[in-house]
């Protein structure tokens, strides 16, 4: 029972943890009222978190590229989105453009390669040895310098055991790994670096590239100067602004469905955990309103069991996530879950609402309360 | 309300006229009862609508392929799928399949993955196809409306157009040239992408010549099994499989890609499950404690007990996959307003699958109140209430 049921603050010091006496009531109850709330956070920051994984490796490519632009087949708005064809000639009239320090000309498409039973998502980069646009850290081994030699990235080594000096086939025809590219793995795909002729070769289109690579020292002047010779060029911002576009318009709606779902299950967790102690200590709730205590410090002791479980379910989140992490990643290394201030900035959010809107149900119940309940 | 029973001898105990202690006590608080089927409903939604995204985007994937007259695909050697892939045969593979014997017909087919735009709008993420519009074989199996394209015009898929803003009239960008929308088809919209035709000459003209897969009709003398089998040993270049194959491929690619995120929601939305079926059956069971000293007073025994959570349990597991699965239903029929390019395909097998698993976890989450149940003493019954 509480020892004070007025609110002058000296004596409120002494008042009972009434809040904290009604949740551990019965502890084993309030573990697996955590455990849910925790899951359920738990889940919006691994959809959060494997979202903003996904993102954090889409561009990889732009980033490592150095390029300020890149010239692609009209129409083309992305790196990995679509398919850009343009003639080779382009790279010479690229070339000619004021302020162009440097091009190179790049084939990129995706394939499927099934290496001893396993489908290896990958997006494949022809380019020509000695120039940009190729693997930029090759790990082991060395980067590809023949026609049928190849680097893949770590991701594609892991999963199919692969290393130099290994042959894998691609396309109908063999190429020998020759070394192994970091940081070149995706989300789902993981990169195939090859020369140039080797693209051409496999897509029976020896006249053509994908995109063309402009290094500039006057960004604007070039810039100009493309638009005017009538090629398409985006900056390396645009096409990877427009990647993770792609990316966000295709997943964003279900993992934003899933995270809803899990916000209403977390609510629901907190508010049947505060509804049952409500419940369950009704006469006692009767004593406290019987001996004066406002409805204001009844809504507060609910509020305070919403926040008190929150929090406790937060740190269960962050504990379960860790380990849901580490074992997801461990089990499927192509999973990258990244952790931003974005996301736990989200998560923390979503919390407090999740907390405040569960207290709906129990303080009704407990405003239903009557006084009379003491005696009965 | 109490939970004792009505009878004024003990004969519920013994005849077939029992007092419903569980489902009594389980619902006697309507709020709670709401708050907590609403709590395990919502863990075992999350199951079946992560087997129901799989489901839909799986069925999105090989949507093109299902609808096809063809019995054979052929693409590159080492193609196997459409999705994440990029055909390219060499010139002259279809007359070379053409001569087999078993080839009622083929027929060339264009495919790439590229961008529709609208001029100031959205972008979508788009197969096109490039199809004789004569046989129409390659093309959309269905029009909703429109007609199929001619030189210079592009079919595309509701949701496609609906996302983008467009309708039958209207000019799209592909290949960064204007196109006119002729006709729309549906079902060919997923997550990912969406699909779009045109004939195979505007393909040509916007995107360069070529054949990406051939489209293999057999002959009646024949099946589709055997035609592939015969044409993989007589044009050993490339890669032939039946429709059902190639369609088998993209379906396993897409569990390949997405199988590992989806069983980890399923997971986790079991145990969510599992944690709630605890927490409710706990609940009752403390508020009820009185209530079950009374009836061990009047003689039940610990097996009767027992029995009323374990009926509890699977009450709350019932009802809550019922209500999850009505509600899954609805999500299924109502989500293509909200995000069209999203289909939730409720299979009868997830369900079924959703109740086995919610009753596997709530046989865990009972012995927490169990345990309470068992301990209780008699003479608890005969105390005044603390």
């Amino acid at each position: 029972m509480v020892s004070s049921p007025s609110d002058d603050p000296p004596r409120r010091r002494r008042e009972v943890p009434l809040s904290r006496r009604l949740l551990l009531a019965h502890p084993r109850s309030f573990a697996a009222s955590v455990g849910g709330v925790g899951l359920a956070l738990m889940l919006i920051l691994l959809i959060q978190g494997l979202s903003a994984g996904v993102d954090s490796r889409v561009v990889v490519y732009e980033q490592h590229s150095h390029a300020q632009f890149f010239v692609a087949q009209p129409g083309t708005t992305s790196f990995l989105g679509a398919t850009s064809v343009v003639p080779k000639a382009t790279e010479a009239e690229v070339r000619r453009q004021p302020g162009v320090t440097w091009t190179a000309a790049v084939r990129g498409f995706f394939t499927v390669p099934e290496v001893g039973g396993t489908r290896v998502p990958s997006y494949v980069v022809g380019w020509t040895p000695g120039e940009r646009g190729g693997p930029w850290a090759i790990g082991k081994g060395r980067a590809p310098a023949a026609d049928d030699e190849v680097a893949i990235g770590r991701g594609f080594a892991s999963r199919t055991g692969l290393g130099p000096g290994d042959a894998v086939e691609l396309l109908g025809r063999s190429f020998e790994v020759v070394g192994l590219a970091d940081d070149a793995d995706m989300f789902m795909a993981s990169f195939i670096f090859m020369t140039h002729d080797a693209t051409d070769t496999l897509l029976h289109q020896p006249a053509t590239t994908s995109f063309v690579l402009v290094g500039s020292s006057d960004p604007p002047a070039t810039a100009a100067a493309l638009h005017t010779a009538g090629l398409h060029a985006l900056t390396t911002e645009q096409i990877g602004a427009n990647d993770l576009g792609l990316k966000g318009q295709a997943y964003s709606a279900a993992l934003g469905f899933v995270v809803a779902l899990a916000f209403g299950v977390g609510m629901l967790v907190i508010a049947l955990t505060i509804y049952a102690a409500v419940t369950e200590h009704a006469r006692d709730f009767g004593i406290i309103k019987a001996i004066g205590a406002r409805p204001a410090r009844l809504y507060r002791l609910v509020l305070t069991q919403s926040l008190v479980l929150t929090t406790a379910g937060l740190g269960a989140g962050a504990l379960f996530f860790w380990v849901g992490r580490r074992a997801l990643t461990s089990l499927r290394p192509q999973f990258a879950i990244t952790v931003t201030a974005h996301s736990v900035g989200i998560v923390l959010l979503l919390a407090i609402v999740m907390a405040l809107a569960a207290t709906a149900l129990p303080a009704r119940r407990l405003a239903a309360v009557e006084p009379a309940a003491a005696f009965r | 309300m109490s939970v004792l029973p009505s009878a004024p001898r003990c004969s519920w105990l013994t005849t077939s006229r029992r007092v419903p202690l569980a489902r009594k006590s389980l619902f006697e608080d309507r709020r709670r009862a709401g708050l907590a089927l609403l709590g395990v409903s919502g863990g075992l939604l999350l199951v079946l609508v992560m087997s129901a995204l799989f489901a839909g985007f799986t069925h999105q994937a090989t949507a093109y392929f299902d609808r096809s007259p063809a019995d054979v695909v052929v693409s590159q050697a080492g193609v196997r799928s459409m999705q994440m892939s990029t055909s390219s045969l060499p010139a002259g593979t279809i007359d070379e399949v053409r001569h087999q014997p078993g080839v009622a017909w083929v027929e060339s087919l264009r495919q790439a993955n590229t961008t529709i735009t609208r001029p100031g709008s959205v972008t979508l993420i788009s197969y096109v196809f490039g199809y004789d519009v004569r046989t129409g074989r390659g093309g959309p199996q269905h029009l909703s409306t429109g007609r199929p394209p001619r030189n210079g015009e592009i079919v595309i898929d509701a949701a496609g157009a609906e996302q983008l803003g467009v309708g039958v009239g209207d000019q799209v960008q592909v290949f960064g040239h204007g196109v006119e929308v002729s006709g729309l088809t549906t079902g060919l919209t997923s997550l990912g992408n969406t699909n779009a035709f045109m004939t195979s000459d505007t393909y040509a003209l916007l995107a360069g010549p070529g054949t990406n897969y051939l489209l293999v009709g057999a002959s009646p003398q024949t099946t589709a099994a055997r035609l592939a089998a015969r044409l993989a040993h007589d044009v050993p270049a490339v890669t032939v499989q039946s429709r059902a194959a190639f369609s088998a491929e993209d379906a396993a690619l897409v569990g390949d890609l997405y199988g590992d995120v989806i069983k980890t929601m399923r997971a986790i939305g079991f145990v969510i499950a599992l944690a709630l079926v605890a927490l409710t059956l706990s609940a009752i069971t403390t508020s009820n404690l009185r209530e079950y000293a009374v009836v061990q007073a009047l003689g039940a025994t610990r097996a009767r007990l027992a029995g009323v959570i374990v009926l509890q349990a699977l009450w709350a597991i019932v009802v809550a996959t019922a209500i999850a699965t009505v509600l899954a239903l609805l999500l299924s029929r109502s989500v293509g307003v909200l995000a069209p390019n999203v289909e939730l395909v409720v299979e009868p097998g997830a369900v079924l699958s959703t109740l086995l698993g919610a009753l596997a976890v709530g046989a865990p989450a009972a012995l927490l109140p169990l345990r309470r149940v068992l301990s209780v003493d008699p003479a608890t019954a005969y105390r005044t209430s603390s």
